[in-house]
């Protein structure tokens, strides 16, 4: 199996720590980084749009290089809501971060970013957390958790195994006031039948259901 | 607030100003128009459907239309039209008569017969412009399900069932409802002639333009297409004898370039950026390189992209032939209109 190269990954957290880059990794789908992240996967960050120069200042220092995101404005792609236009970074043909602004999902009309809440985005901010194995700032385990099950709803349109590993990981969570204001922001009157379906394991029926919904 | 779960049920232009019917999942259907904006619940919004469909049904009587036999993708579409009505007949046309509306990637919008409809197309194996589509369909059925549908539909019942004839609008042959049943009954009939219902619209003119228009140019271009799928197919490979060619391109034209080439031309590779669909049986290669490797010729493929292409490689004049075909066919007094593979007849630009 060819994994990109630990020191690479390590380094490139370590430069925007140096530099005091608001930053938050995403997510971390099944403990890949920093020793397990297969060629041609990325890394997801969360990035304060006002550290967006000197980031990319930092990373072309390192390297890397602009290329053009599937998803963005250049490919067709519409940004709701004030979304920033997403980007896309690479090195030495092995690396690559994909860089949002916002955290965003994928609206069912395709091709369009769509920001999740407010309060879903400030939260992400405020409660970033600190990863002492990987060295870099994460999402905090709630608004995690949201951000998984709407991109598993909205952007994969399925629930992978991976994913599905993640989420039944932080399930007691789903019993949590300030994760069900969240998921609310995002799933409205679905959202009782939703963290009924993931308790239940219920995940193949969730799109299916959710699309169908039509009690309100 | 924003919700990532919005359906555009409606999108359109009413009275100059934009309406629109969204169905945000989990919150509301909003029906806005201009600045206004009004929530219902989902049980508001389809008595307001049904209470609307109740009142057209009455007004339209008189006229000898029944609105419950009309397809409710018609009604969405072409529905505000009806307040125009002033007779229906009853009609009896050849299936090939009938014209369908394509959308070219270049934005464009043709008309041609029904014998060349993404339906029938996709009937004969060719499924991406069927596909591409976007269109309502009923029952969460894609495009293809929603075309085998009504096929067995028609096998089953026959046609017109239920009333639900294919419509018209006045004397003109574009087929404002009922693709997909001409198309059908194409397939499974041939060129039969059928009935079909003729809508008389007060002061709609725009069928008789559109088909003043296509009979004009409907002649010249089937001339044109078969000409120049000739010479590409014939007369450029024997252009091309005894060279090495490569393709610039790797799109529609170079797919077909390929299909038609197969055994008549020396392709030895392709040069683009991406492979797409090509499949594993050429190499992709740098400009640079079939320079190198002595090549004789570069195909520029693309009706598209042509001009950015050849552009590109002025700079190996000299070391290469640069053979641009699209160039070659206006050359020779062919003007596709469109790719030289299509068979579109351009009525509205």
């Amino acid at each position: 199996m060819n994994w990109i190269d630990e020191q690479v990954i390590n380094r490139f957290f370590q430069k925007l720590n140096i530099n005091n880059i608001n930053y938050v990794l995403i997510k971390n789908i099944g403990n890949e980084l920093p020793k397990q992240l297969k060629y041609g996967k990325d890394i997801d960050i969360l990035l304060d749009y006002r550290h967006d120069e000197s980031c990319s200042r930092c990373m072309k220092e390192m390297g890397f290089v602009d290329i053009v995101h599937p998803q963005s404005e250049e490919n067709g792609w519409q940004m709701l809501y004030g979304v920033h236009n997403p980007k896309m970074k690479k090195i030495l043909d092995s690396l690559e971060v994909d860089i949002h602004y916002e955290l965003a999902v994928q609206s069912i009309q395709k091709c369009q970013w769509c920001p999740l809440d407010k309060i879903i985005n400030q939260r992400a901010w405020n409660y970033k957390q600190w990863d002492t194995v990987l060295n870099c700032w994460k999402m905090d385990e709630k608004t995690l958790i949201v951000y998984l099950i709407a991109r598993c709803v909205f952007d994969k349109e399925n629930f992978s195994d991976a994913y599905k590993n993640e989420i039944n990981g932080r399930e007691n969570l789903l019993d949590d006031d300030e994760v069900v204001e969240m998921l609310e922001k995002v799933f409205y009157r679905y959202t009782p039948y939703l963290i009924h379906q993931i308790k239940m394991h219920e995940y193949d029926t969730i799109i299916k259901r959710y699309l169908a919904f039509d009690r309100y | 607030m924003s919700n990532p779960g919005v359906r555009i049920i409606i999108d359109k232009q009413i009275a100059g100003k934009s309406f629109r019917i969204e169905d945000n999942i989990g919150e509301a259907i909003h029906i806005h128009w201009g600045e206004f904006r009004i929530d219902l619940t989902i049980r508001e919004f389809y008595k307001l459907a049904e209470d609307m469909l109740l009142l057209a049904d009455k007004m339209l009587k008189s006229f000898g239309l029944d609105v419950y036999a009309l397809d409710p993708v018609y009604l969405n579409e072409q529905g505000h039209d009806l307040g125009m009505l002033e007779r229906v007949e009853i009609d009896d046309v050849a299936l090939e008569e009938l014209l369908t509306e394509f959308y070219h990637p270049d934005g464009c919008i043709y008309l041609d017969s029904i014998r060349y409809s993404r339906i029938s197309k996709a009937f004969c194996g060719d499924k991406r412009e069927l596909m591409d589509r976007k269109q309502y369909n009923l029952g969460g059925q894609n495009n293809e399900e929603r075309m085998w549908n009504i096929y067995d539909s028609i096998k089953e019942h026959g046609y017109p069932y239920r009333g639900g004839y294919i419509i018209l609008h006045n004397d003109g042959y574009y087929i404002r409802d009922g693709c997909h049943r001409a198309s059908c009954l194409y397939q499974l009939y041939g060129n039969i002639t059928v009935p079909v219902m003729r809508l008389y619209l007060r002061g709609d003119s725009s069928d008789k333009m559109v088909c003043k228009i296509f009979e004009q140019k409907r002649k010249w271009c089937m001339v044109e297409r078969d000409i120049a799928l000739l010479f590409v197919s014939t007369i450029i490979p024997s252009m091309l004898k005894g060279k090495k060619v490569v393709i610039r391109g790797a799109g529609e034209t170079t797919r077909e370039l390929l299909k038609l080439w197969k055994g008549k031309v020396d392709i030895k590779a392709i040069i683009a950026k991406e492979n797409k669909g090509i499949g594993a049986d050429y190499e992709f290669i740098e400009v640079e390189e079939a320079v190198r490797r002595k090549y004789d010729c570069i195909i520029v493929a693309s009706k598209l992209y042509r001009n950015e292409m050849v552009a590109e490689l002025e700079e190996y004049k000299g070391k290469i032939e640069v053979m641009d075909l699209y160039e070659v066919l206006f050359e020779h007094n062919i003007d596709t209109g469109a790719n030289f593979y299509d068979y579109y007849v351009n009525v509205w630009t």
